[in-house]
C-alpha cells in the first residue's frame, strides 16, 4: 500500500523507539498471536478481521506497536475466546490531543461524536504529514464532511452551515490546497484540530470576535490594517453588527477578488457593501448616509460598474478595502483634506475641484439646490412639453376622423 | 394669405392652363440637406441608445447584454464617436447658414414670427371645431360674426415651413447646444473640473440626461407622428430622401408658399411677355432676368422666390 516512508515518519520512530521500550513487557505477545483469529473470517464476522499487511504500513504498525498496546484491556488475557476489550484508549500515548478533545465541541458523551479513529482511522492509521492520511490537509474536507455534509446530524446539532464542502470547494483555499501550497489552509487550520469549538463559544478560534485573528495567522498585514479601521476598531469593542472578515468574503467559498463570483470583485463590491450601507435599519442606528446603492448607481462609476466596467472606482476604491475609516478620520481616504488625493490616484489632473461637493449626490434640495432645482424644471417642462404635443395628436385626429380626412391629396 | 383660390388657373386672360401642375416636382429639401439630416438622424440615433443605459442602468433589457467590460466600453466609443460626429454635423450647419445664401436664407426663414404662434393657434382650433361647434348653436354668434377669426373657419394658411417644422429646427438648435456644451464637459469631465466645482457638474450631468430624454421623446412622439404615422403621410413621407414634394401637397400643406410661387410665375410670365416684346424691336441679348447658379437641368428649387431662373426655352 505504501512504498516509502517520509520523514515524518523517520521523526516518529523515535518515538516508537521509546513507546517500544515502555511496553516491552506487555508486548511479549506479538501480533501474530491475535492474527491466528483475527483473520479470514475466523470468527464469523468479516469486521472482526485485521488486515495485517495494512495494519503493518500503518503507523503504529511500523513502528510496531502490539495488538495489545491500544487493546490493553486484553493484555496478559490467556483464555480464549476473550471477553471484547472495549474500546481502546488513545491518551495513553496522544494526551495532549484526548485532553484538547475533552474541551472541544467532540467531546466524549457528546451524541454523535467522533471517535478518534473516526476521523485519524483505526489500523490504518497515518500522520497527517502522509498524504493518505484521512486527516492530511486535501483529505479533510471529505473526512469532516462525512458528518458535516450530513443534512439530518447538521440540522439535530444546530450546524448552520449546511453545505460547507461545497463552498470550500469552490475557495481559493482548496484550489491552493489542490496545488500543493503547503501554506493553504485545509478545516483544522480554521476551525481547530481537537480543540475545534462552534463558533458560538468564545474561545473558538472562528467566534466573531478571533474571526479576524485566524485569518490574520496567514493573512497578518489584512489583520493589522482591519484593526485600523473602523470596522475593526467597532468589532474589538464588541459591536455585534459590523462586518468581520466573513461578512464581506464569505466564510467557506472565500474566493478571490479577482474571480468574479467572489463578493469583493469589483463588479459586486458594491451590491456586498450595500447589504448593511443600504439597509434602513442599520444606517439609522448608526447614524450613516443611507442609500449608497442608489446614489453609487447615479454616478458614472457606479453605472459604468454595473455593466462590468470594472476599471472604474468601486466602493473600495475611494473608501478602502479593510482599513476604511469615517470621512471625519484625519486618516481617512474620504477626509476632505485627503480627497484630492484619493481621486488623483485615477485621476491624475484631479484639482482641488475634485473635493468640492458630494460624491453621493442625493439630488434633495439640501445635498444640491440647484441639481434638485434643474430636475424639478426639466420634470415639468418635459411634462409639459410632451403633453402639449399628445393634445395636439389628439385633436388633429380627431379633427381627420370628424371630417374624413385620412388621405393628404384628397383635399 | 392674400387669395383663397385653392385651385387657381393662372391670370385671367392670360392661360387656362394652371401655374403649377399638380404632378410638377418641387426639390423642398436639397441633397445638402438631406445629406445633413440623414448625419444628424444617425448620429442622434447612436447617441440615444448608447446614453440611454446611463439614464436607465436599472433596466432589466440590460441583463440580456453579453458580461464583461467590452460591452461597456463599446458604449462609451460609440457614444463620443457619434457625439463627435453630431458636432461636427451642427458645426457643418452653422457654416452652411454662416457662409451659404441657401444656409443663410434657409435660417431666415426657420426664424419664427408673430404669424406662427397666431397659425398655432389657428391649426389648433380650428382642429378642435370648438368655436365653430358654438356658432352653429348660436352660442356667441354676435361676438364671432364681428370678428370671424374666432370662429376659426378656415385652416391656416401655412408658407414655406410651418409652425410645427420651426419649432422643431429651433428645438434641434437649442437641444444640440446644450448636448454639445455639456457632453463636452462630461467628456472632457478633468478639464471641466477645474473651470467648475463638482456641484455645477452634477447639474451639466443632470440636464444632459433630461435634454436628452426631453429630445428623444419629443423625435418619437412628435417628429414621428408628424413625418411618419400621421394618416396624411403614413407609413411615411419620403422627402428626407428623395427632398421631393408635388405641386399638389405643396397646394394643400403649404397654401401661402403655393401662391407664392403661382403670383411669382405670373410675374414672370408678364415680364417675359414685355421682354419679348423689347426682344422683337432690338434683337435679344439680355433678358434681364438675374441668373441663378442651378443649371438649366436641375429640377426646380422651391426655396427661391421671384424671377430668378431661366426656362429652357427662353
Amino acid at each position: 500500500m505504501r512504498e516509502t516512508l517520509n520523514m515524518s515518519t523517520c521523526r516518529t520512530l523515535g518515538l516508537a523507539l521509546a513507546v517500544g521500550l515502555l511496553t516491552a513487557g506487555a508486548a511479549a505477545a506479538g501480533y501474530e498471536d491475535c492474527l491466528v483469529c483475527h483473520t479470514g473470517g475466523v470468527l464469523g464476522d468479516p469486521r472482526m478481521d485485521v488486515d495485517e499487511a495494512r495494519y503493518g504500513a500503518s503507523i503504529h504498525g511500523l513502528i510496531g506497536i502490539s495488538c495489545t498496546d491500544c487493546h490493553s484491556a486484553l493484555a496478559g488475557v490467556t483464555d480464549f475466546p476473550h471477553e471484547p476489550s472495549g474500546r481502546p484508549d488513545c491518551s495513553m500515548c496522544h494526551a495532549d490531543a484526548s485532553e484538547a478533545i475533552e474541551r472541544a465541541a467532540h467531546r466524549s458523551g457528546t451524541p454523535d461524536a467522533p471517535n478518534c479513529w473516526t476521523c485519524h482511522g483505526g489500523h490504518d492509521v497515518a500522520p497527517v504529514s502522509d498524504e493518505a492520511s484521512r486527516v492530511a490537509p486535501l483529505n479533510q474536507p471529505s473526512t469532516c464532511l462525512a458528518c458535516h455534509a450530513d443534512a439530518s446530524l447538521a440540522g439535530a446539532h444546530g450546524m448552520q452551515v449546511r453545505e460547507p464542502g461545497e463552498a470550500f470547494e469552490l475557495s481559493v483555499h482548496y484550489q491552493a490546497l489542490k496545488e500543493g501550497n503547503p501554506a493553504a489552509p485545509t478545516c483544522t487550520t480554521c476551525h481547530g484540530a481537537h480543540d475545534n469549538l462552534s463558533h458560538n463559544d468564545p474561545a473558538s478560534p472562528i467566534a466573531r470576535a478571533n474571526v479576524a485573528d485566524t485569518c490574520g495567522m496567514c493573512h497578518g498585514d489584512v489583520g493589522e490594517k482591519f484593526a485600523r479601521g473602523v470596522h475593526g476598531t467597532e468589532l474589538a469593542a464588541g459591536d455585534p453588527n459590523v462586518p468581520t472578515c466573513t461578512g464581506c468574503h464569505a466564510e467557506h467559498a472565500i474566493r478571490a477578488h479577482d474571480d468574479p463570483a467572489s463578493p469583493v470583485f469589483a463588479a459586486n463590491i458594491a451590491r456586498t457593501c450595500s447589504h448593511c450601507h443600504d439597509d434602513e435599519t442599520l444606517t439609522a442606528q448608526y447614524g450613516l448616509a443611507s442609500a449608497r446603492m442608489r446614489t453609487f448607481m447615479g454616478s458614472f462609476h457606479g453605472v459604468a460598474n454595473r455593466f462590468g466596467q470594472i476599471t472604474v472606482a468601486n466602493c473600495a476604491s475611494c473608501h478602502g478595502a479593510h482599513d476604511i475609516l469615517p470621512s471625519t478620520n484625519a486618516h481617512s481616504r474620504i477626509h476632505p483634506s485627503n480627497l484630492q488625493a484619493t481621486c488623483g490616484s485615477c485621476h491624475p489632473q484631479a484639482g482641488a475641484n475634485f473635493a468640492t461637493g458630494k460624491i453621493h449626490v442625493q439630488d434633495t434640495r439640501e445635498d444640491n439646490f440647484w441639481a434638485w432645482l434643474v430636475k424639478r424644471l426639466y420634470l415639468t417642462m418635459i411634462s409639459g412639453v410632451i403633453g402639449m404635443f399628445a393634445i395636439f395628436i389628439a385633436v388633429d385626429l380627431w379633427w381627420r376622423w370628424r371630417t374624413g380626412r385620412s388621405e393628404g391629396r384628397s383635399a | 394669405m392674400m387669395g383663397h383660390g385653392e385651385t387657381d388657373a393662372g391670370a385671367p386672360g392670360l392661360s387656362v392652363r394652371p401655374e403649377i401642375a399638380d404632378d410638377e416636382v418641387f426639390i423642398r429639401m436639397t441633397a445638402h440637406q438631406r445629406a445633413q439630416h440623414v448625419v444628424l438622424m444617425m448620429s442622434f440615433t447612436a447617441l440615444v441608445i448608447t446614453g440611454l443605459p446611463l439614464i436607465l442602468p436599472g433596466l432589466r433589457a440590460w441583463d440580456f447584454l453579453p458580461a464583461g467590460p467590452e460591452i461597456f466600453w463599446w458604449r462609451s466609443t460609440i457614444h463620443r464617436t457619434a457625439g463627435a460626429i453630431l458636432i461636427a454635423v451642427s458645426l457643418w450647419h452653422v457654416g452652411y447658414v454662416m457662409a451659404t445664401g441657401e444656409g443663410s436664407r434657409y435660417f431666415r426663414e426657420m426664424l419664427p414670427k408673430l404669424l406662427d404662434a397666431r397659425q398655432l393657434v389657428e391649426a389648433f382650433m380650428h382642429k378642435l371645431g370648438l368655436m365653430e361647434w358654438l356658432y352653429q348653436r348660436g352660442i356667441m354668434k354676435e361676438f364671432m360674426d364681428a370678428r370671424p377669426w374666432w370662429r376659426f373657419r378656415d385652416a391656416p394658411q401655412y408658407g414655406k415651413y410651418n409652425w410645427i417644422e420651426k419649432f422643431e429646427y429651433l428645438a434641434v438648435v437649442w437641444g444640440n447646444l446644450v448636448m454639445i456644451l455639456t457632453g463636452l464637459a462630461l467628456w472632457f469631465f478633468e478639464a471641466a473640473f477645474a473651470l467648475f466645482p463638482k456641484p455645477v457638474l452634477d447639474v451639466f450631468k443632470l440636464v444632459h440626461g433630461f435634454e436628452a430624454l426631453l429630445a428623444f421623446l419629443a423625435i418619437l412622439i412628435w417628429h414621428m407622428y408628424n413625418v411618419h404615422f400621421n394618416p396624411e403621410v403614413f407609413p411615411g413621407n419620403r422627402m428626407w430622401l428623395d427632398g421631393r414634394i408635388t405641386g399638389a401637397m405643396l397646394r394643400h400643406h403649404h397654401p401661402a408658399w403655393y401662391r407664392e410661387i403661382e403670383a411669382e410665375r405670373r410675374e414672370r410670365r408678364r415680364l417675359r411677355a414685355a421682354l419679348e416684346f423689347f426682344e422683337g424691336r432690338q434683337g435679344a441679348d439680355d433678358d434681364g432676368a438675374p441668373e441663378t447658379d442651378h443649371g438649366p437641368g436641375s429640377p426646380r428649387d422651391a426655396g427661391g422666390f421671384g424671377p430668378k431662373r431661366r426656362d429652357p426655352d427662353t
